[in-house]
């Protein structure tokens, strides 16, 4: 017999009773984090998979550190976030880039939810490469707030709770990227 | 918020395959367990208890830089120092200053570092740091810990500058003209002073015995030197057991003088040395003929010409 829909909390609940729960959560995240690391510059497959291992082990020692009152999600993909960090700091290498496959998708997003000067270049129509191009150069902390905005689609509470930094700053950051990201990008890529 | 997701349904009769397989594979064989609750409850107590103790820390800092501020002889500080700023800048209490601002980061940062730290914003963190530390600190002060602490420092580290080894180095300084000591007794052996000599044996905390002469000390003053409690005087050294004393101030370590009280002292030290000042330069302005017609002073008007009177405005 199925049994019912489970919340993620629920799931956490069960898997301190029975291991194998875990196999839900991680069914339930694997494909979400795995885009979010590579698009954090984790562009090797191997890597990639070898980040997401680590990331559900490191959720799975923390499983008692969950709180309820935060969002499951948010903590996953912080745990994601610093796990993609500390991969970079292992191998002492920068991001490889961005894997921009819904470059399209965040082009539509963006003017909707922001009203900065830069919404007027996400009017137009960027080439993804340039986007991909231009993120890669973004100060590590605006392309962060940018990816989670942009490409995971996520509130501006749940990047406090992932980036761990008051939801204040991250309108800061948004805004700050958007505007970088406006001028790092070359013209040429842009058809109006 | 943990919303079940409802496009993909997860079932306990799912296969485990791929991924989940591999990973609930590596957490048997590798013996993977959750860490238990209490090693988080116990980090998040241990995080709180840190910024409770750099916060009670801070306080103290601030209840004895309260104290040392309250105590500090700001109304007599022409007397030790050629102006308010070098007397401000060389008493100061860096230390406490330094312990507070390193409270206030310590604090900040273990904030930062509790569960929910991060969602205030640092100036909130900054300002409830440092406002908290005040409260504690006026409160300490109250309550006497500023004074306490600053005592008991003084008393058992050498190198610790506290309120009262300050003071007292500040005002036990004879070739400058300043003493820290009580009155032994009226003298009768002060012959080598000229006649009508207010005389007293007056003894300075380090166990020097003088002779004062008195004769430029008001009533007030006459008074308070003769009260047997312990007193700074201001004034000169004629020779080398000799001290001409031209201003009498209660000694006031121990307890922090209120406002108004510094104010009355100031009232009394300006009164004092103007009241010496007209002595040698006369109600008309111009130098008495006694100063001006011998270059040697006359032992009434020996306050007249203190050092420190230049720095009278």
């Amino acid at each position: 017999m199925e049994s019912p829909v489970l919340t993620d909390a629920e799931i956490v609940a069960r898997t301190l009773r029975d291991t194998s729960a875990f196999a839900l959560l991680v069914e339930r995240y694997e494909a979400k984090l795995l885009r979010y690391v590579r698009r954090l510059g984790v562009r090797n497959v191997e890597d990639g998979e070898d980040v997401l291992q680590e990331i559900f082990l490191k959720v799975y020692k923390n499983l008692n550190a969950f709180d309820n009152s935060l969002s499951f999600s948010s903590w996953i993909y912080r745990i994601a976030h610093n796990e993609a960090i500390s991969f970079y700091r292992r191998k002492s290498v920068r991001p490889e880039g961005h894997q921009i496959p819904d470059s399209d998708d965040v082009l539509m997003w963006l003017p909707e939810n922001d009203t900065t000067s830069a919404e007027q270049l996400f009017d137009t129509s960027v080439n993804a490469s340039a986007l991909k191009s231009a993120l890669a150069a973004l100060d590590n902390k605006y392309r962060d707030a940018i990816i989670l905005r942009y490409f995971e689609y996520k509130e501006y509470d749940e990047i406090s709770d992932i980036l761990k930094i008051p939801i204040g700053s991250v309108g800061t950051l948004i805004h700050r990227g958007k505007k970088q990201l406006a001028e790092v990008i070359s013209p040429e890529h842009v058809t109006i | 918020m943990n919303t079940p997701h409802t496009s993909q349904p997860h079932t306990e009769t799912t296969p485990v395959t791929g991924t989940a397989a591999s990973i609930l594979e590596r957490i048997t064989t590798e013996r993977v367990v959750p860490t238990p609750r209490y090693a988080f409850v116990v980090r998040e107590y241990s995080v709180w208890g840190l910024w409770v103790l750099s916060i009670a820390v801070g306080a103290l800092a601030v209840a004895v830089t309260v104290y040392d501020a309250l105590s500090m002889t700001y109304a007599l500080y022409e007397a030790t120092h050629d102006n308010f700023w070098t007397f401000l800048v060389s008493v100061l209490p860096y230390l406490w200053l330094v312990v507070f601002i390193a409270m206030t980061v310590a604090a900040v940062r273990g904030l930062r570092a509790t569960k929910r730290g991060y969602r205030y914003s640092t100036f909130v963190i900054l300002a409830s740091s440092v406002v908290c530390s005040l409260i504690g600190g006026m409160l300490f002060h109250v309550l006497g810990f500023g004074f306490w602490l600053d005592n008991i420092l003084g008393r058992q580290i050498s190198q610790y500058m506290s309120m009262e080894k300050m003071e007292l180095g500040m005002w036990q300084a004879p070739d400058q003209g300043r003493l820290v000591g009580m009155i032994v007794t009226t003298t009768t052996d002060a012959t080598h002073l000229p006649s009508q000599t207010v005389a007293f044996q007056f003894e300075d905390i380090q166990g020097h015995v003088w002779t004062l002469s008195g004769n430029e000390l008001n009533a007030h003053e006459l008074d308070l030197l003769q009260s047997t409690n312990r007193v700074r005087l201001l004034g000169t050294t004629t020779d080398a057991t000799t001290f001409h004393a031209c201003g009498v101030f209660p000694w006031m370590y121990a307890r922090a003088m209120g406002w108004g009280e510094m104010q009355h002292e100031r009232q009394m030290f300006e009164q004092s040395m103007i009241a010496h000042r007209h002595m040698h330069m006369g109600t008309n302005g111009a130098p008495t003929a006694a100063t001006t017609s011998t270059p040697t002073i006359p032992s009434d008007q020996l306050c007249a010409h203190l050092k420190m009177m230049n720095r009278m405005r």
